[in-house]
């Protein structure tokens, strides 16, 4: 073809790209869910939350700044330091990673969005939503205010007042949008790589996120579970965590920091990710050890679930308990370690470049070992009997977090800048800014580690002056404000005007991964043509890489249907298997996220019919989302993606990414539920008498009844798939509807069991706990008959085909965990007091 | 041949590692709650059994990982082939087993290291 | 400024790490062996941070160059790998030793206390041979060199009872009885707060500990045993009249009170308000007059309303009560 030719096929190519992608202008811009922007609004908003948090702590510093201080109240200095530390945690740490995976993955795998836009878009807009309701709670002094941890029996029946409510469900609805990021991440990372790209050639940040992500699946449920039983307590006085009525406050300690310790990981590993990407492009080597990396980062993930106990070493446990968990929290430093020097090993066989991202990342190494060290101290039990609960772990507690955690961020702002702005941050400003934080962050945490053992405990508004560590924490106000200097300037070279300062280069650091094969400024298509990976730095590897990506000879170089498109390849190998649509620019995720938001709101202040309407109102519009966004049937079988290959547009069944999300999502489910049913185990544990003797119920047949009935509708429903497929209508109609009628009164038939023994849970904690399981069951029995219909209503409105299947292959996976939870839940109520009794 | 499953096989040692863990710290706590004062005899045995079978299972996981690891010219991990992806997931195997080996063993002796339940 | 480098000077000094609250000025058994194990775990620290940190300024500034691929994968395996297991190890061994002396039962016939956390003050009870208890709060004593065994509760939150001179913190949590063992090793002073987030005043619930030889500590017990003669001063009868006797027990004029501390013997204890005010008229005089600014949201009402002379009275007599 002559020059002229290909110029304006690929003229023609790039128009139409441009199009499926446009960014809406005006107001509708913030209709937009491609990554990049809930990218961008989400990183924003956690480093809101960050200069939020960290002017608390500010607060909090200039309190403790002498013995006997009056500048803030009692009551004011305790919600402000259960703010410090909810707000850092909840909404900075968790979002900030989450942000930055979601800006910057698809670029890392060359795809061109993730694969449920909308669902990450609604999970920002949760986030805003929520983050501003707890953060506006201090303006009213109805803060909560028993510390980021909220242990009950202070929580549960101490604190009248909606603090610990808006705690309790403010944040149940925050993590119900972090995991929803999660489950899109892990489809992203093993469904949307770019062909080529094998499970071993992914890059390492990949990894991390894979693994991470995996954690939130089963780090967040117990603490959703443990918020739905404190709330339960708060709201309706059943007994948890009440003594005197069989409960046991232990129980919450349990669930919160089974959540709790792999919280950290799941702040640290993200973080030591961006390390691993950065150091071997200011090396200009591979990473060394990858693998060892790998590895470290899949052993860290596993092993964290291991160590919760330790944050319990005071709680008089038996001594057998403390040493199996003092034992398995040494042994994770291990893993920690083996990253740790793989990351010099890269440095010292690299020929090294200095940048103030570098500045950041050994500074943060550093740091962080110090945290590393104190952390194996206090992971040892017998040292922990002093330190725990005492400024000796606040001290510790930050050198990890802001040594592993915030100072990589830094490096990763500076070092990502260009990707998302365009423009460079300032390098003078950068150094400013790294000096200051490290001086001021060193002079406020270290002497921490003295005042802590010098008697100074936890979450004490104000101190005696004989303690004598009055010196020790004038001179960390001293360092806090220092620290908050440095971050200031880091402010001021985000938000100062840098319209004079002209566009930073193409791959401005000469890096090899392939987020940094876009141009700068960067189109709004992503990627201009989805590449065959060779090797892990494909722009240092891979000759000719970025010129075949900007001519489009690549896999999906046009959008002939003007969609929005990207390819999804098999898991291992990456060989592609499917051209996904994925839906734009949508309102219908500001209102489910409003509505979603109101429901656990108006709870909060417990005015039930707003909070009714409101989750009807939420479901509506999730449904109407579902139906008009996903599993679009598309207008042709098969289409060309470029490069020889024809790809299917629909897929369904266990390779397509719905059937996946579904999946993992089911998997956190799961987990609550284990939970939840890991307390009705605990309290027989604990207890003498569990079931209690004289308290009756519910015995076999309601319970079973409903387990039968669940059974059925999942087995009905794998029948109706059958049918579907074979376009037996008649066949399919029936069962289906038959189906979701059993699935309600599988949900009745579990309710009926502790009412009709009159099991009253407020009486004792056996009842209680009963009536959760079954309410939790019913709920998901309800859940599921609604899928059922929307089944139903999908076939009849010719939306669902014997081919295009997407939504009743996905119900019918409900309906199997669906059909486990209920099977599960007659087993223990109803078949454990049988035998344990 | 080679499946889809081989990405979960990088699973199976820590997740024998956390069954390990589960079943002695249960054992321990459900032991001492019930039998409070009472010495951990019955506890340690149990717990020899567990990180026997425990033990073997990961063993072989490190074997099975060296040979997969081993199985073609070094280096071969971060090359775009078939090869290249079995040998990186060999070696990862073999180096989790590793962990997990190494975790176990640590567990175990943590509760010999107590004679009661104090 | 002058402050400032007093202070300064003060930390410098602090390095000594002695002084009423310190973890690190032992003078308990169990306080005695977490201390020395912390000195060679700092010790440790130290060591490994120097090394790692010295790596990575080789790294970056003595030999900024690339090095060999097959030396730094040994280096890899051997410091990221060998090396911390030989470590952790180590610490395990180590650390896991002491732990079941830690955390055993003082042999019998020790002298047993029970304390029971509450908002925000320490209820403290002797058990003696014949089932009976005397009760007293806010301060322990303790005879040296005989290991005493605590019996700690709650009777609202969890607390935890934190004396970081004589031995490691344990939770006093409702509805569970949690053990603490330790042999006191040096007479003196000691002092100790509750180290678990308990509500609003969390932070001025502190404990006064004093160890002293066998026979002082009989000689206490022996007192604090006694009730006290009713005399009809005027300030005994502000007790009485004033309601204070529902909520406060002083043995001898009545013992219904058992919501508030045990005041037989208010007068002996060094401190009042669980460790935070002197024990003179004055300061029980603002302790009755202004609790409710002392310790917010502590349970006892202010008694601001009453006649001054009264309040006067009371606050005399209840420092005679020794």
């Amino acid at each position: 073809m002559k020059e002229d030719e290909i110029d304006e096929i690929r003229e023609g190519q790039e128009r139409r790209l441009l199009k499926a992608w446009k960014v809406p202008e005006g107001w509708r811009y913030w209709s937009e869910v491609n990554n990049s922007e809930v990218g961008m609004w989400y990183t924003l908003t956690s480093l809101g939350f960050f200069f939020f948090a960290g002017v608390l702590a500010l607060l909090i510093r200039i309190q403790l700044a002498v013995p006997d201080n009056d500048f803030l109240t009692a009551d004011q200095y305790n919600q402000i330091f259960t703010m410090h530390g909810t707000v850092m945690m909840f909404l900075f740490a968790i979002p900030i990673f989450e942000a930055i995976s979601i800006l910057l993955l698809p670029q890392m795998l060359g795809a061109r969005d993730l694969p449920f836009p909308r669902l990450s878009a609604y999970g920002y807009w949760c986030f805003l939503l929520g983050g501003i309701f707890v953060c506006g709670s201090l303006f009213f002094g109805a803060a909560p205010k028993g510390g980021w941890f909220m242990y009950p029996p202070l929580t549960s029946n101490y604190q009248p007042g909606v603090g610990a409510d808006i705690w309790l469900l403010g944040l149940t609805f925050i993590e119900i949008a972090s995991i929803a990021a999660a489950v899109e991440l892990i489809v992203g990372i093993l469904k949307c790589r770019p062909p080529g790209m094998r499970i071993n050639l992914m890059p390492i940040y990949a990894w991390y996120i894979l693994v991470v992500a995996i954690m939130i699946l089963f780090a967040f449920p117990p603490l959703i579970a443990g918020d739905i039983l404190l709330e339960m307590e708060r709201a309706f006085d059943w007994p948890f965590f009440d003594e005197r009525r069989g409960g046991n406050p232990l129980l919450w300690q349990h669930l919160f920091w089974i959540f709790g310790h792999p919280e950290v990981y799941i702040i640290f590993l993200p973080s030591i990710a961006l390390l691993a990407t950065i150091i071997p492009t200011f090396s200009r080597v591979h990473l060394v050890g990858h693998s060892w990396v790998v590895l470290s980062a899949v052993g860290t993930g596993f092993l964290s679930f291991g160590l919760w106990v330790h944050h319990m070493f005071t709680t008089g446990l038996p001594g057998v308990s403390l040493g199996i968990f003092s034992a398995a929290s040494q042994a994770v430093a291990i893993p920690t370690g083996v990253q740790l020097f793989c990351f010099l090993a890269t440095l010292l066989t690299g020929h090294f470049i200095k940048s103030v991202p570098m500045l950041f990342a050994l500074g943060g190494m550093a740091t962080f070992v110090i945290g590393g060290l104190t952390g194996v101290m206090v992971a040892i039990a017998p040292f922990d009997f002093q330190a725990h609960d005492t400024f000796f772990v606040v001290g510790h507690l930050h050198y990890v977090l802001i040594g592993g955690s915030v100072f990589p961020i830094l490096a990763g702002i500076y070092y990502y800048a260009p990707i998302v702005s365009g423009k460079k941050l300032s390098e003078r400003l950068g150094r400013l800014c790294f000096w200051l934080v490290i001086i001021g962050f060193n002079v406020t945490f270290f002497p921490m580690h003295a005042s802590g053992l010098l008697g100074m405990p936890r979450r004490v508004y104000t101190y005696p002056a004989e303690m004598g560590i009055g010196g020790l924490n004038l001179i960390s106000t001293i360092g806090a404000f220092i620290l908050g200097a440095g971050f200031l300037v880091l402010l001021w070279d985000i938000l100062r005007p840098k319209s004079k300062q002209p566009y930073s280069e193409r791959n401005p650091w000469g890096a090899g991964t392939m987020e940094w094969a876009m141009k700068i400024p960067d189109r709004m298509w992503g990627v201009r043509s989805i590449p065959l990976i060779k090797t892990r730095y494909p722009l240092w590897d891979q000759p000719n890489f970025i010129k075949d990506i900007d001519h489009g000879n690549f896999y999906l170089p046009d959008a002939e249907e003007e969609m929005r498109e990207t390819l999804i390849t098999s898991t291992l190998d990456a060989h592609p298997i499917q051209c996904m649509r994925v839906p734009g620019p949508t309102f219908v995720t500001h209102l489910a996220a409003l509505f979603s938001g109101g429901f656990f709101i108006f709870a909060t202040y417990h005015w039930w019919i707003p909070t009714i309407i409101s989750g009807i109102l939420a479901v509506i519009f999730i449904v109407y989302w579902l139906w008009t966004g996903t599993a679009w049937i598309p207008e042709k079988n098969e289409k060309n993606v470029g490069m020889g290959v024809s790809l299917p547009i629909y897929k369904s069944g266990p390779l397509a990414a719905g059937w996946w999300a579904m999946f993992i999502t089911m998997l956190a489910d799961m987990t609550a539920f284990i939970s939840l049913i890991f307390g009705y185990f605990f309290y027989w544990t604990v207890q003498e008498n569990f079931p209690p003797q004289k308290i009756a119920g519910p015995e076999f047949l309601w319970p079973v009844t409903g387990a039968g009935l669940l059974l059925f509708s999942w087995i009905l429903t794998k029948l109706s798939w059958k049918w579907n497929r074979e376009n037996k209508t008649k066949r399919f109609y029936s069962s289906l509807l038959t189906a979701s009628l059993m699935s309600l009164a599988g949900g009745i038939a579990f309710l009926a069991g502790p009412w009709v023994h009159k099991m009253d849970p407020t009486v004792h904690v056996y009842q209680a706990i009963v009536w959760v399981l079954v309410i939790w069951t019913a709920l998901h029995a309800v859940l599921g008959s609604l899928m059922q219909v929307y089944c139903l209503a999908r076939r009849m409105a010719g939306r669902m085909t014997a081919l295009y299947d997407a939504d009743i292959t996905n119900v019918s996976l409900y309906a199997c965990f669906m059909a486990v939870t209920g099977i599960i839940t007659a087993l223990v109520i109803s078949g454990f007091p049988a035998i344990g009794r | 041949m080679i499946t889809r499953h081989s990405l979960w096989l990088l699973a199976l040692s820590p997740v024998v590692w956390s069954l390990h863990f589960t079943a002695v710290y249960i054992t321990a706590a459900i032991w001492c709650a019930k039998f409070p004062g009472t010495d951990l005899l019955k506890v340690r045995h149990l717990t020899a059994i567990y990180t026997v079978i425990a033990l073997a299972v990961v063993s072989m996981q490190v074997f099975y990982g060296y040979r997969k690891h081993r199985s073609s010219d070094t280096h071969a991990h971060h090359k775009d082939s078939l090869e290249g992806r079995e040998r990186f997931l060999g070696l990862t195997q073999l180096l989790i087993s590793g962990l997990s080996f190494l975790a176990i063993t640590y567990n175990a002796y943590a509760v010999y290291v107590f004679r009661s339940c104090e | 400024m002058k402050q400032l480098k007093a202070e300064f000077l003060f930390l410098f000094l602090l390095i000594s790490c002695q002084g009423p609250y310190s973890a690190l000025g032992p003078a308990g058994s169990a306080a005695r062996t977490i201390s020395g194990m912390f000195w060679w775990l700092c010790g440790a620290g130290l060591a490994i941070w120097l090394l790692f940190v010295a790596l990575e300024l080789y790294a970056i500034l003595v030999k900024p160059g690339p090095h060999d691929l097959k030396k730094t994968r040994l280096f890899v395996i051997g410091g990221g790998v060998i090396f911390p297991v030989i470590i952790i190890t180590i610490s395990i061994y180590f650390s896991l030793a002491p732990l079941p002396d830690l955390v055993k039962m003082a042999p019998k016939g020790s002298v047993v206390v029970k304390v029971s956390g509450l908002q925000w003050w320490w209820r403290v009870k002797y058990p003696l041979a014949n089932d009976q208890e005397i009760e007293v709060a806010n301060e322990i004593w303790l005879p040296v060199n005989e290991p005493v065994q605590f019996l700690l509760s709650s009777e609202d939150v969890i607390h935890s009872f934190w004396v970081p001179s004589l031995a490691g913190k344990i939770d006093m949590i409702p509805g569970q009885t949690n053990h603490l063992s330790f042999t006191p090793t040096k007479t003196g002073h000691y002092l100790g707060s509750c180290a678990e987030f308990c509500g609003t005043s969390h932070a001025l619930m502190r404990l006064d500990v004093k160890v002293v030889e066998r026979n002082v500590f009989d000689e206490w017990l022996k007192k604090q045993e006694r009730s006290v003669k009713k005399t009809g001063s005027p300030g005994e009868t502000a007790f009485v009249s004033n309601g204070c006797i529902s909520c406060h027990t002083v043995r001898g004029i009545s013992s219904l009170g058992k919501i508030g501390p045990d005041l037989t013997h208010v007068g002996s204890r060094r401190r009042i308000g669980s460790g935070i005010l002197n024990n003179d008229a004055n300061q029980i005089h603002r302790w009755i007059d202004e609790v409710d600014l002392i310790k917010p949201e502590a349970k006892m009402p202010s008694f601001k309303s009453l006649p001054i002379e009264e309040r006067k009275a009371l606050a005399k007599w209840l420092e005679g009560l020794k």
